[in-house]
C-alpha cells in the first residue's frame, strides 16, 4: 500500500491485514447454486432472442442448468467444505464461523431440491411451450415461458443456497430469494384465481418474513451473533436476564419458518394458493419450497437453537399434532365433499408436513440427542418429494384433459391409461404408507421410531391415529382409479364425484415430458421401496446436523 | 481531518438551508405586503383552456410512468453502488478481482436493461 | 484501509492549501452563504437577459433594450413586476403543498451551490478563505441528491394544483428528469474513477495537468446531454411544451411563486454548468495557453474569472441549443435517454475501468489501445451485420402487419381527412395515410443512433398514430 503511515486507528485494516481486501471464495462449494442462478440468467437472456416454437429451448436450458448443478454436487461428496467464513473471534476465542457450509445434510437437501426442481421443469414444459405438445386451449393456457423458467430457477437458487446457509442473514436472504419469485410464479397465468392465490400467498408470506426478521433481530440482539454455531454457543452461556429475549426471538423465528412450511395454524394460504396456481407451480411449492422451509427449520432449530430444545420441542410437538390432524380431517372432508384433486393434495401435503414435524417435537432438554432424532425428518422429506411429485405429475396430466379437476375424473383411469393409473395408485399408497408403497411406509416407520425413542408417547399415538385417518381418502382415490366408468353421456362439468368419466369422455393425452416425469418418480419410488436403505442411510450418518 | 471539521462541513449545508429558508420567508413576506389581493370566482377557477373545468383535476395517469419510476429506482440505486467502487478502484489491494466483480455487477444491470428493452418497456408509446 | 482513509482525509483537506474549510470565522461563513445566494440571483437575472439577447441576435432581432444599458435591467424589472402581481391560489389546489412546492423546488437548487468551488483561495476582509462554501467528501453525490429533491418540488406543484395540465406536465417532467439522472450519475462514475474522490475540490485539484473532458470525452458528452435533459431546457423542454400542456407544471402558479420556479430553473442551469466546469473543465483553473505564459493565473481572485467564463460558456451552449434545435418528441427523448445514453455510459465506464486496471497491472499502453479499438470495431461490424439481417425481418413483419386482416372494419373504408368538409380525426379502425415527413424522420440523427439502426423502428408506426391519440 502507499507509504503514508496510518493515522487513524482502523479496525478493518487490523482485521484483514494489508493485502487481503478481497475475500477468498471456495468456488466449487458454491458451484451448485451458482449454476442454477447462471442458468436463470441465461434463460432470461435466451427468452429475449427466441420466438415462437423455439421457446421450447428455454425449458431445455433450465433442465441443463439443473443437471449441471446436480453434476456439480458430485465433487462435493466428501462434504466438509465451507466458505464465506468470518475469522476466529479474538474476543470470545471461538473458532471461525462460516456462512456457507457444505455438509452431508446440505448435500442430501440440495440433491432433493435440485432433483425435484428438474421434475417440476418437466411438468411445466407443455405449459410454457405449448407448440410441440398441445394446443393453446384448456389448462395449457400458456404462461410466458422465459419469465416462468427464470423465476423458477431463481427460486431454486434460493432454495439450494438455503440448504447450505449457516447464518441467520444468509438464511433470510436465501428464503426471500426462494419466496419472491414464487409469488410471481403463482400469479403468472394472470387469471383471477391465480391473482387471488398469489396475493394471499404474498401477504401471508411477507407477514411471516416480518415475524422471522423480528425474531432474527431479537436473537442477534441477545447473543451478538448471526452464525448458527455461535448463536448456539452464546445461548448456552447466556445472561439469564436475556433469556426471555432470546426465547422470544427463537419463538418468532420458528413461527416464521412454520409459515413457510404451512404448519397449522399458519397454513391458511396453502390450499387456495395451490388451487389457484398452475399445477406444476403447486407441485413446486409443495415439494421444493416446503423442503427448503424444513431445511431452514432444521438448521435454525437443530443447530442454532439447540440449547433451547426444551423451549421449542414441546411447542413444535403441539404444532405437529395440530398440523397432522387438521390436514387429515379437512382432506377427508374435501374427499367426501367437493373432491377437488389439487385441494385434496394440498391438505394431504399439510398433513405430511405434520409427519415431518414430528421428530422436531421429540426435542427436549438441551438438545443433546437431536442428532439422533432429526435425520428422520430428512429421510421423510426425501421420500415425500418423490411420492408427492409423482402424484402432482399425474394430477397435472389428467387435469389437462379434464379441467374440472375433481377426484371423480379418475374413475376408470386404468381402462384408458393403465400405466398412469398404476403409477397414481402407487404414489397414493406411498403417501398413505401402505404396501406396495413401501417407501412411504419405511419413512413413516423411521419417524415413528424417532418419536418412540424420544419418549414422546402421546405424539406417537396422535401420529398413528392420523395415519389411519389418512388411509380413507388415499384409498378412496385409489379405488376410483380401478372402478368401471359410469355409463351414459358425459355429465356436466363441476359436478363433484360424478363428473367427467374417462371411459366415455374421450382420450387422455400424456405429453412426453409428463411421461418422463411420472416415469422418473415411479422408477425412483420403486427403487426406494425395494431398497429403502438408500434414503434411510441418512439416519445413520454421524453428525448429520454438523 | 478531525471529526469536528468533518461534521462542520455538513453543518454548513444546514446553514445554507437556513439561509435559503430565510430568503424564502423574506420574499414571501415582502410579496404579501406589496401585492394586491382581489380574488373572484373566475380567478380561483382551475385553468382549462378557457372553458369551465369539469370534474376533478387529478386525472388517472398512465401506468408507464410507474414503470419508469421502477426502472429509475433500480438503475439509480445501482449507479450509486458504482460510486464508492469508482473512488477506490485504482488503489492498491483491490486489483483485477474488483474489476471482475464490477463487470459481473454491471452485467446484471445490463441484463436488466436488455430485458426491459427487448420487452418494449423502454419504447414510449 | 486506514492509509486510504488518511489519504482521503488529506486530499479532502485540500493538501495543497493551508487553510481548511472549518477555519473561517462564523461571520465570514454567513457572508459567503449570503454571497452564494446573491451570486445565484444575479446570475439568473443576467442569464435571462443574456438568453433573450442571444436568441434575439440569432433571430435577427434586437431583444430587450429599453430598461438599463442594452436592456440589462430588463429581467430585474420583470422580477420586480412578478413580485407585485396578485397571487392567485386556485380553489381546487391543495393549499399547504401548493405553497411549499416552489420552495422545495428552489431551495435545493441553491443548496447544491454550497459545494461548488467558484475559485481558489482568496483574501476576504483580511482572512484567507476558499471561494467555496463547504467541501463535503461526497460533494458530487450531494449535488445529485439535491437535484433529486428539487424534482419533488415539480411533482408536488403539479399534483397540488388540482388541475390536469400541471399534473400531466409534472409527470412528464419527473419521468424526464429521473431518466436523465441515471445517465448523469453514470457519467460521474467515470470522473470518480480518475479522481479517486467525490469531493469537488479534490476533483478540481486532480485536473491540474489535463482536464477530465479530454480524458473522458464520452462521459463529458453524456453529461452535457443529460444536463440539458435534467434542467428541462430546449430541445428537451417537453414538460413546458406550450402547445400541448399550456405551461406545464406551473400553469396554476402566479406572482412570486411562479418567480421562484423561474428562479429555480435558472439556478439549476447555473448549477449544472458549474458542475460541468468543476468535473470536466478543470473548475476554476485557467485554461492551458494562459497558464503557460502567466504563472499568476491560478491564484487569488483571478480564479473566479476563469470559473465565471467557463460557466458562461455552458450557459451560452444552453441558449444556443434553444435558439437552434426544435423540441424532441417524447418517445425520441426517452429513447435517447434509456437506449443510447445509459448503455453507452455503462460500456464506457467499464472500458475505462479495464484500461486503468490493465495499466495498473503494467500492460503496454499501445497494446491496450489497439486491443480495445479492435474490440470496438468488431462489435460495430457485428452490429451492422445484425442490423442488416434484422432490418429485413422487421420490414417483412411490418409489411405483414400493415396489411389489415380481411374483414377488419377499417379495411374497407379509407380515411378521408376532410370528410364532410371539415378536418376530422380518423375513426377507430381507420388509419392515417403515410405522413410525408416520414422520410425526414428516418434521417434524423437521434433515430439513426438508436438500436434499430436503419431508423425504421417502431417509432414510425407510432408517428402515424401519434397525431391521432395524443396521450400524455
Amino acid at each position: 500500500m502507499n507509504p503514508v503511515p496510518p493515522t487513524g486507528g482502523s479496525v478493518l485494516a487490523a482485521a484483514h491485514g494489508p493485502l487481503s481486501l478481497v475475500q477468498d471464495i471456495d468456488w466449487a462449494a458454491i458451484a451448485p447454486p451458482l449454476a442454477v442462478a447462471s442458468a436463470a440468467l441465461v434463460v432470461l437472456l435466451a427468452d429475449l432472442f427466441l420466438s415462437g416454437p423455439r421457446k421450447v429451448w428455454l425449458a431445455w436450458l433450465s433442465l441443463a442448468g439443473l443437471a449441471t448443478a446436480l453434476g456439480l454436487l458430485l465433487p462435493l461428496r466428501g462434504g466438509g467444505r465451507a466458505t464465506f467464513c468470518a475469522p476466529a473471534d479474538p474476543a470470545t476465542g471461538g473458532p471461525p464461523a462460516c456462512s456457507y457450509v457444505v455438509s452431508d445434510l446440505t448435500l442430501v437437501l440440495q440433491l432433493v431440491l435440485i432433483g425435484s426442481a428438474a421434475v417440476v421443469v418437466l411438468l411445466s414444459m407443455p405449459m410454457t411451450a405449448p407448440r410441440p405438445w398441445a394446443d393453446e386451449s384448456g389448462s395449457d393456457r400458456a404462461v410466458p415461458g422465459g419469465e416462468y423458467h427464470f423465476l423458477l430457477l431463481a427460486s431454486v437458487a434460493g432454495a439450494v443456497t438455503l440448504a447450505a446457509a449457516r447464518d441467520l442473514v444468509t438464511l433470510v436472504v436465501a428464503l426471500e430469494t426462494l419466496s419472491l419469485p414464487a409469488f410471481a410464479l403463482v400469479g403468472l397465468r394472470r387469471d383471477a384465481r391465480g391473482g387471488e392465490a398469489a396475493l394471499k400467498y404474498f401477504l401471508l408470506s411477507v407477514a411471516a418474513t416480518a415475524v422471522l426478521l423480528f425474531g432474527v433481530s431479537l436473537l442477534y440482539g441477545a447473543t451478538g451473533a448471526v452464525h448458527l454455531d455461535r448463536i448456539a454457543a452464546a445461548l448456552t452461556t447466556l445472561d439469564p436476564k436475556l433469556d426471555t429475549v432470546a426465547a422470544t426471538g427463537a419463538g418468532l423465528v420458528l413461527v416464521g419458518f412454520a409459515f413457510k412450511v404451512a404448519a397449522v395454524p399458519f397454513h391458511f394460504w396453502l390450499p387456495d394458493t395451490y388451487r389457484g396456481a398452475p399445477v406444476p407451480v403447486a407441485a413446486y411449492l409443495s415439494v421444493v419450497s416446503k423442503t427448503a422451509g424444513f431445511a431452514g427449520l432444521l438448521l435454525v432449530a437443530g443447530i442454532g437453537l439447540r440449547p433451547y430444545a426444551h423451549v421449542w420441542g414441546p411447542a413444535l410437538a403441539v404444532l405437529a399434532a395440530l398440523t397432522m390432524t387438521v390436514g387429515n380431517v379437512v382432506a377427508v372432508r374435501v374427499a367426501t365433499g367437493s373432491g377437488d384433486a389439487v385441494r385434496l393434495l394440498a391438505w394431504s401435503s399439510i398433513a405430511q408436513s405434520g409427519y415431518v414435524l414430528v421428530p422436531f417435537g421429540t426435542a427436549a432438554g438441551d438438545g443433546a440427542d437431536l442428532a439422533d432424532r432429526l435425520p428422520a425428518s430428512v429421510a421423510y422429506l426425501a421420500v415425500y418429494a418423490v411420492m408427492n411429485l409423482g402424484a402432482f405429475a399425474v394430477v397435472a396430466t389428467v387435469g389437462r384433459d379434464r379441467p374440472t379437476g375433481v377426484v371423480g375424473d379418475y374413475r376408470g383411469l386404468v381402462r384408458v391409461r393403465p400405466w398412469l393409473a398404476l403409477a397414481m395408485a402407487f404414489f397414493l399408497l406411498c403417501l398413505a404408507g401402505l404396501p406396495p408403497g413401501l417407501m412411504g411406509l419405511f419413512a413413516k416407520v423411521a419417524v415413528f421410531q424417532s418419536v418412540v425413542a424420544g419418549g414422546t408417547g402421546w405424539l406417537a399415538v396422535v401420529m398413528a391415529v392420523n395415519v389411519v385417518v389418512a388411509l380413507y381418502y388415499y384409498l378412496v382415490w385409489t379405488a376410483l382409479l380401478f372402478q368401471p366408468p359410469v355409463p351414459g353421456p358425459p355429465p356436466v362439468a363441476g359436478d363433484g364425484e360424478a363428473a367427467g368419466t374417462l371411459g366415455s369422455g374421450g382420450t387422455l393425452r400424456v405429453p412426453a415430458p409428463f411421461a418422463v416425469a411420472i416415469g422418473l418418480a415411479f422408477g425412483l419410488g420403486v427403487v426406494l421401496s425395494v431398497a429403502p436403505q438408500i434414503v434411510l442411510r441418512v439416519l445413520t450418518v454421524p453428525g448429520l446436523l454438523g | 481531518m478531525t471529526a469536528h471539521g468533518y461534521f462542520s462541513t455538513y453543518a454548513l449545508v444546514g446553514l445554507v438551508l437556513l439561509v435559503g429558508g430565510g430568503f424564502v420567508s423574506v420574499a414571501f413576506a415582502a410579496n404579501r405586503l406589496l401585492r394586491p389581493h382581489a380574488p373572484n370566482v373566475e380567478k380561483l377557477m382551475t385553468y382549462e383552456c378557457g372553458v369551465d373545468p369539469v370534474g376533478e383535476g387529478w386525472a388517472q395517469t398512465h401506468i408507464r410512468y410507474y414503470i419508469y419510476a421502477y426502472l429509475y429506482v433500480i438503475f439509480a440505486v445501482d449507479a450509486i453502488f458504482l460510486f464508492p467502487w469508482a473512488t477506490v478502484f485504482a488503489d492498491p489491494g483491490f486489483g483485477t478481482t474488483t474489476l471482475v466483480e464490477m463487470f459481473v455487477f454491471v452485467g446484471f444491470l445490463a441484463v436488466g436493461l436488455l430485458y426491459a428493452w427487448r420487452k418494449g418497456v423502454l419504447t414510449w408509446t | 484501509m486506514s492509509q486510504r482513509l488518511a489519504e482521503l482525509a488529506a486530499t479532502t483537506d485540500l493538501a495543497a492549501d493551508p487553510v481548511g474549510f472549518a477555519s473561517d470565522p462564523w461571520w465570514l461563513i454567513l457572508f459567503k452563504a449570503v454571497l452564494v445566494f446573491a451570486f445565484c440571483v444575479v446570475m439568473t437575472l443576467f442569464a435571462i437577459w443574456w438568453e433573450r439577447k442571444v436568441v434575439a441576435w440569432m433571430q435577427m432581432r434586437i431583444g430587450p433594450k429599453h430598461v438599463g444599458p442594452q436592456g440589462l435591467l430588463q429581467s430585474l424589472a420583470d422580477g420586480v413586476k412578478l413580485a407585485f402581481k396578485e397571487d392567485i391560489i386556485v380553489k381546487a389546489a391543495d393549499k399547504p403543498v401548493y405553497i411549499l412546492a416552489p420552495v422545495v423546488s428552489m431551495v435545493p437548487a441553491f443548496m447544491a451551490f454550497a459545494v461548488i468551488p467558484m475559485g481558489g483561495q482568496v483574501s476576504m476582509f483580511g482572512h484567507q478563505t476558499h471561494l467555496q462554501l463547504t467541501d463535503l467528501p461526497v460533494g458530487v453525490l450531494y449535488i445529485l441528491a439535491t437535484a433529486s429533491v428539487g424534482i419533488y418540488g415539480i411533482v408536488l406543484a403539479g399534483w397540488s394544483s388540482g388541475s390536469t395540465y400541471p399534473l400531466l406536465g409534472s409527470l412528464r417532467s419527473t419521468a424526464q428528469m429521473i431518466s436523465y439522472e441515471v445517465a448523469m450519475g453514470l457519467s460521474f462514475a467515470g470522473v470518480f474513477l480518475y479522481s479517486g474522490s467525490m469531493s469537488t475540490s479534490t476533483i478540481v485539484g486532480q485536473q491540474g495537468d489535463t482536464w477530465f473532458a479530454v480524458l473522458l470525452p464520452v462521459s463529458f458528452i453524456i453529461y452535457i446531454v443529460a444536463m440539458v435533459g435534467e434542467t428541462n431546457r430546449a430541445p428537451f423542454d417537453l414538460p413546458e411544451a406550450e402547445g400541448e400542456l399550456v405551461g406545464g407544471f406551473h400553469t396554476e402558479y402566479s406572482s412570486l411563486k411562479f418567480a421562484l420556479f423561474f428562479l429555480a430553473e435558472y439556478v439549476n442551469m447555473v448549477v449544472v454548468s458549474s458542475l460541468a466546469t468543476t468535473l470536466f473543465l478543470g473548475g476554476y483553473r485557467a485554461p492551458w495557453p494562459i497558464t503557460a505564459v502567466w504563472d499568476g493565473a491560478n491564484s487569488g481572485w483571478w480564479t473566479l474569472l476563469w470559473y465565471f467564463l467557463k460557466v458562461q460558456l455552458f450557459l451560452f451552449l444552453f441558449i444556443w441549443l434553444r435558439g437552434t434545435l426544435p423540441r424532441l418528441r417524447y418517445d425520441q427523448f426517452m429513447r435517447l435517454g434509456w437506449k443510447v445514453l445509459i448503455p453507452t455510459s455503462l460500456v464506457w465506464l467499464m472500458l475505462i475501468a479495464t484500461v486503468r486496471a490493465m495499466k495498473n497491472e503494467g500492460y503496454d499502453y499501445r497494446g491496450i489501445v489497439l486491443g480495445i479499438a479492435g474490440a470496438i470495431i468488431a462489435i460495430l461490424v457485428l452490429s451492422v451485420v445484425w442490423d442488416m439481417f434484422r432490418g429485413t425481418d422487421d420490414e417483412e413483419e411490418k409489411a405483414k402487419a400493415a396489411q389489415p386482416p380481411p374483414g377488419a372494419p377499417g379495411a374497407a373504408e379509407p380515411f378521408d381527412p376532410m370528410a364532410g368538409g371539415f378536418p376530422v380525426p380518423p375513426l377507430p379502425g381507420q388509419e392515417l395515410p403515410p405522413v410525408p415527413r416520414r422520410a425526414v424522420r428516418r434521417a434524423e440523427p437521434v433515430g439513426a443512433m438508436v438500436g434499430n439502426g436503419n431508423g425504421t423502428g417502431s417509432a414510425d408506426d407510432e408517428s402515424a398514430t401519434d397525431a391521432t391519440d395524443k396521450e400524455v
